[in-house]
């Protein structure tokens, strides 16, 4: 009884994470029908902003908390509006398969970029961290305020890129400057980062039913989760915003019809998607410390299918499917042996088999995912 | 009797798109199926040619049921359908569109196909050969090689029916084949496709929206409304039927 | 002289070059390996090119097949023939066939398997299994160890540290027949009214099941296809450089699949050819910047699909490809 409590505990931790990610994985779909492969990189680039802003520098700690959870959204969001810009947009009239590839393309991208540029010192990650993050806040202002042509245009345009090459020299300045700060962290690209999670709070436990606790950590990600995904319930339904998302995944032409900027919509959608993976990935960084490249990939799928459980295209959908899915996988974690017989074989790695399991009993029995709708063509 | 549709019904949730549908089609006749948008027409079709499979209702041909069988197999059977946004083979060529109506057909297999033996010559042969005579009904024969998505719009059309007929069909269901076209390019279709209903000794059952057209030569029209038959005739009947020009016109349009 | 002849001869002249300068220890080792390393990735992006290209899937796991038959031809000749370095090439040679027909036996049974549920799916879905697949693949062969007493000594192999030790069977005149025959069968294969059939299911299924064609069964028939020939080109790898990880069967590795078909054409023998070729070299070319190579793969696919989605020759062949008839009417159209 005691390890099925704690293990449930572990897995709707590990549910919700996922469940934030799938949020955005369903919601870019539910409009463009498109599957974002990039959400997973997405989320490894918000652990490792928030790792870069915890080593570098020291703040009053409830500060820091607010800030390494804040900056990591806001640069992920920016990301997203840089990847919709820079590879999406540009594609959107055209056949999904390019979209898709593109989306393979930066997915991998990010991850390789990552792990190349975290060489003998941290010092080029972290340039190109803050780097991306710097050009890309001064470029979202630049479209904000300088009337800055957002969209790919066939004639090329030089002013395009003065901003972040300005964005660029400022920022790499910035970090310079403080490059002392992260001189002493050293990691390379095939092993992995560990979060200094100290820094930001002393891990409690907090003792809930006989053996079985909760540490103060994972209380802080469920009430981070679902703030977040109230705010997002009620950005979805109770916005103008919202409601033209809303209306955009039934039928976009009609909404756009109705004097709403489509393509602003689906931007939107794409960064509230990246600003939740980001989240996920602070609240992953703290939860499981170890950080590489490429820890996005495997809950970037997970995620995914998490999300087609639920019923692709549906929010509620998204958090239910995100937390079985947690559930399911702790369970199969604490079940499988992981020293079993004279060769003391370690079956757990099968674990990440239960979400390919679940996606094929899914897409076999029930394609639409709990929430959703029965597929249909129109011919 | 060729083609028999007995209480054809077919729901999308709660929308009953097609409400008990009749029809009977003998040979070399050729049939008018006509209606405001959204009646259920190309429902109609889809649900012949296997695309859905119906609600309720039974749909026999030559006296089999092929009531919700995979579309490849009804083809093989003998009906055959175009679609009202052409469907096209766009970056395959012109000759190879019609070819690939013959496809099933052949026979040869794939160890023919890699070994290059004398039954994969012969066949294509064969098949290249019919094409272009199917072609060259259809004045495309100048056009064999250009990829089909280059085509004028007109050509288009006129391609996706020659595609059809290469499938030696015994019926032809027609989605909208005037689409688009103006009247004088109508009415030559409307010839054309007389013409080879004749000479091919086909029967016809024709959607169209272009009522020249239809008029022009149909013996007999069906009108859909909502899913529902509210009229069969001949065309003279049908022109003066006061429920189908209020389907078209709305209610009061005869006041 | 027929164009035909023109290609026979062509290939037997550098057939012929390779293995003189070889025996006259004028070619250099490391060119005669990438040499090698083309045509096997000629294999593979020629087997998948049948799957996404010209049939219009979207299966990024090809790695998975490869590794498939990578693995079981490995085990056998290892484990079961016990053939190791030493062994005599004449008397390895049949058994490493024989090996080679297992691999791609089992690679086909694989394919079918994972295609015959998986293949009404739309792309993106489609895209999502076949990664997974991949992924469990990977995961399964990290588990698998064999234990085995080979002569006087333990054989422990497979899991984590990889398959060690293949004997180095895959020699130049080897993979050089295998990739002449995956060449042809495919060529051969597409320019046939099942090659059309596949043809036609990529530009427009609805239509192509109006016209008669079986389009799950050729789906399925596309992916077992492609996935035998990938397991074929596993098999020859594994022999090539003779060790085998789990992580090859990856995620990444089939992106790199994935470029050499889009980065080639989709609808295009001859541009995969090239881009397996250009893609393989490049490959060796950037070894020394690492994994800023891989980088470079990612901007690679997005610019690809910005500027040229088409690849480098759209859906044109080189003449030497074309049946005759095509060839002639191109030159026609050429003149």
């Amino acid at each position: 009884m005691e390890t099925f409590l704690s293990q449930l505990i572990f897995g709707l931790q590990r549910g919700t994470i996922y469940a934030l990610i799938a949020l955005g994985y369903t919601m870019v779909y539910g409009v463009v029908r498109l599957i974002n492969f990039a959400y997973g990189e997405v989320f490894m680039i918000g652990a490792f902003v928030s790792f870069f802003l915890v080593n570098a520098v020291s703040l009053p700690q409830p500060i820091l908390v607010v800030l390494a959870l804040l900056l990591p959204m806001i640069t992920c969001s920016l990301l997203g509006l840089a990847m919709d810009a820079l590879a999406y947009r540009p594609l959107r009239q055209k056949p999904r398969l390019a979209a898709l590839i593109t989306a393979i393309g930066v997915s991998f991208f990010l991850s390789n970029f990552v792990s190349y540029s975290s060489g003998e010192t941290v010092r080029s990650s972290a340039l190109a961290a803050f780097i991306i993050a710097g050009s890309l806040l001064l470029y979202a202002l630049g479209v904000k305020y300088l009337n800055f042509p957002v969209k790919a245009t066939p004639n090329f345009k030089p002013v395009k890129f003065v901003i972040p090459i300005v964005s660029l020299l400022l920022v790499g300045g910035i970090f310079w400057v403080s490059k002392d700060l992260l001189v002493e962290l050293r990691w390379k690209g095939s092993s992995f980062a560990s979060y200094p999670v100290e820094r930001l709070i002393a891990i409690e436990k907090i003792p809930l039913y006989k053996t079985v606790y909760i540490t103060n950590i994972q209380i802080m990600n469920f009430a981070v989760s679902v703030v977040l995904m109230v705010v997002l319930s009620y950005l979805v339904n109770r916005t103008m915003t919202g409601m033209a998302m809303r209306a955009s995944k039934n039928n976009k032409d009609a909404v756009a019809l109705m004097g709403v900027n489509v393509n602003r919509v689906i931007s939107i959608t794409f960064i509230i998607g990246t600003a939740l993976a980001g989240a996920a990935g602070v609240l992953s960084a703290v939860t499981y410390p170890r950080l590489t490249a490429f820890m996005g990939v495997q809950p970037g799928l997970k995620a995914f299918i998490a999300a087609v459980l639920g019923g692709i295209g549906s929010i509620e959908g998204a958090m239910l499917g995100g937390i079985i899915m947690g559930v399911a996988e702790q369970f199969a974690i604490g079940l499988l042996p992981s020293s079993y017989g004279p060769s003391r074989i370690d079956f757990t790695p099968l674990a990440d088999g239960v979400a390919f399991a679940i996606l094929i009993v899914v897409l076999l029995l029930r394609p639409q995912g709990i929430f959703g709708e029965p597929p249909r063509e129109k011919l | 009797m060729l083609l028999k549709i007995v209480n054809l019904s077919h729901y999308f949730g709660g929308l009953k798109a097609v409400d008990d549908f009749n029809i009977e089609i003998g040979p070399r006749q050729i049939i008018g199926l006509i209606g405001p948008n959204g009646a259920g027409k190309t429902t109609v079709f889809n649900l012949v040619t296997g695309f859905y499979k119906p609600t309720m209702g039974k749909v026999f041909f030559q006296d089999e049921d092929i009531t919700g069988l995979p579309p490849h197999v009804i083809t093989s059977k003998g009906i055959v359908r175009t679609f009202q946004n052409i469907r096209l083979f766009n970056n395959m060529t012109v000759l190879e569109n019609v070819t690939i109506a013959r496809h099933y057909r052949m026979q040869y297999g794939i160890t023919s196909a890699v070994g290059r033996f004398p039954s994969f010559h012969r066949e294509e042969h064969e098949v290249e050969e019919k094409a272009l005579e199917y072609l060259s009904i259809f004045h495309l024969d100048s056009k064999v090689r250009q990829p089909a998505g280059s085509l004028p719009y007109g050509q288009q059309r006129r391609l996706e029916i020659a595609r059809a007929l290469a499938t030696e069909p015994k019926l032809l269901l027609l989605d909208e084949p005037a689409a688009g076209m103006n009247n004088a390019e109508a009415l030559e279709l409307m010839h054309l496709i007389k013409k080879i209903a004749e000479e091919f000794r086909l029967s016809i059952l024709l959607i169209e929206h272009q009522m020249p057209v239809v008029m022009g030569i149909a013996e007999r029209i069906h009108v859909l409304d909502f899913g529902k038959t509210i009229a069969v005739g001949p065309p003279e009947e049908i022109k003066n039927d006061p429920k189908v020009i209020e389907a078209y016109l709305g209610e009061g349009a005869l006041q | 002289m027929k164009p035909t002849t023109y290609t026979i001869l062509g290939l037997i002249g550098f057939y012929a070059l390779v293995m003189v300068t070889s025996a006259l220890g004028v070619m250099n080792d490391y060119i005669l390996r990438v040499i090698n390393l083309m045509m096997i990735n000629i294999i593979l992006g020629v087997s998948l090119n049948l799957i996404n290209g010209y049939t219009g899937l979207f299966s990024v796991g090809h790695a998975g097949f490869m590794i498939v038959g990578g693995y079981v031809s490995g085990f056998m000749t290892t484990l079961l023939f016990g053939i190791t370095k030493d062994t005599p090439y004449m008397e390895a040679l049949p058994l490493f066939l024989v090996s080679i027909l297992a691999a791609a036996l089992v690679s086909a049974l694989v394919g079918f398997l994972i295609g015959l549920p998986v293949l009404r799916l739309t792309d993106d879905y489609l895209a999502i299994v076949t990664i997974g697949f991949g992924e469990i693949i990977r995961v399964i062969f990290n588990f698998i160890t064999f234990k085995k007493k080979v002569g006087n000594w333990e054989l422990d192999v497979g899991g984590p540290r990889g398959l060690l030790g293949i004997p180095p069977l895959s020699n130049f005149t080897v993979i050089f027949i295998f990739t002449l025959f995956t060449v042809v069968f495919i060529r051969n294969f597409v320019f046939s009214r099942h090659g059309r059939a596949c043809i036609a299911i990529r530009e427009n299924e609805v239509a192509a099941h109006m016209m008669g064609i079986p389009i799950t069964r050729y789906k399925v028939l596309a992916f077992v296809l492609g996935s035998t020939f990938a397991g074929i080109g596993g098999a020859l790898l594994a022999h090539f450089i003779q060790l085998l990880h789990p992580t090859m069967g990856g995620f990444m590795k089939s992106v790199e699949y994935l470029i050499i078909v889009y980065l080639g054409g989709m609808g295009s023998i001859s541009g995969t050819i090239v881009a397996a070729v250009a893609l393989t070299g490049l490959s060796e070319l950037l070894r020394p910047i690492g994994e800023l190579r891989m980088v470079l793969y990612g901007v690679l696919l997005v610019i690809l699909m910005l500027k040229r989605p088409g690849g480098l020759m759209g859906q044109r062949e080189f003449p030497f490809l074309l049946p005759e008839r095509e060839r002639k009417i191109y030159a026609a159209q050429n003149r």
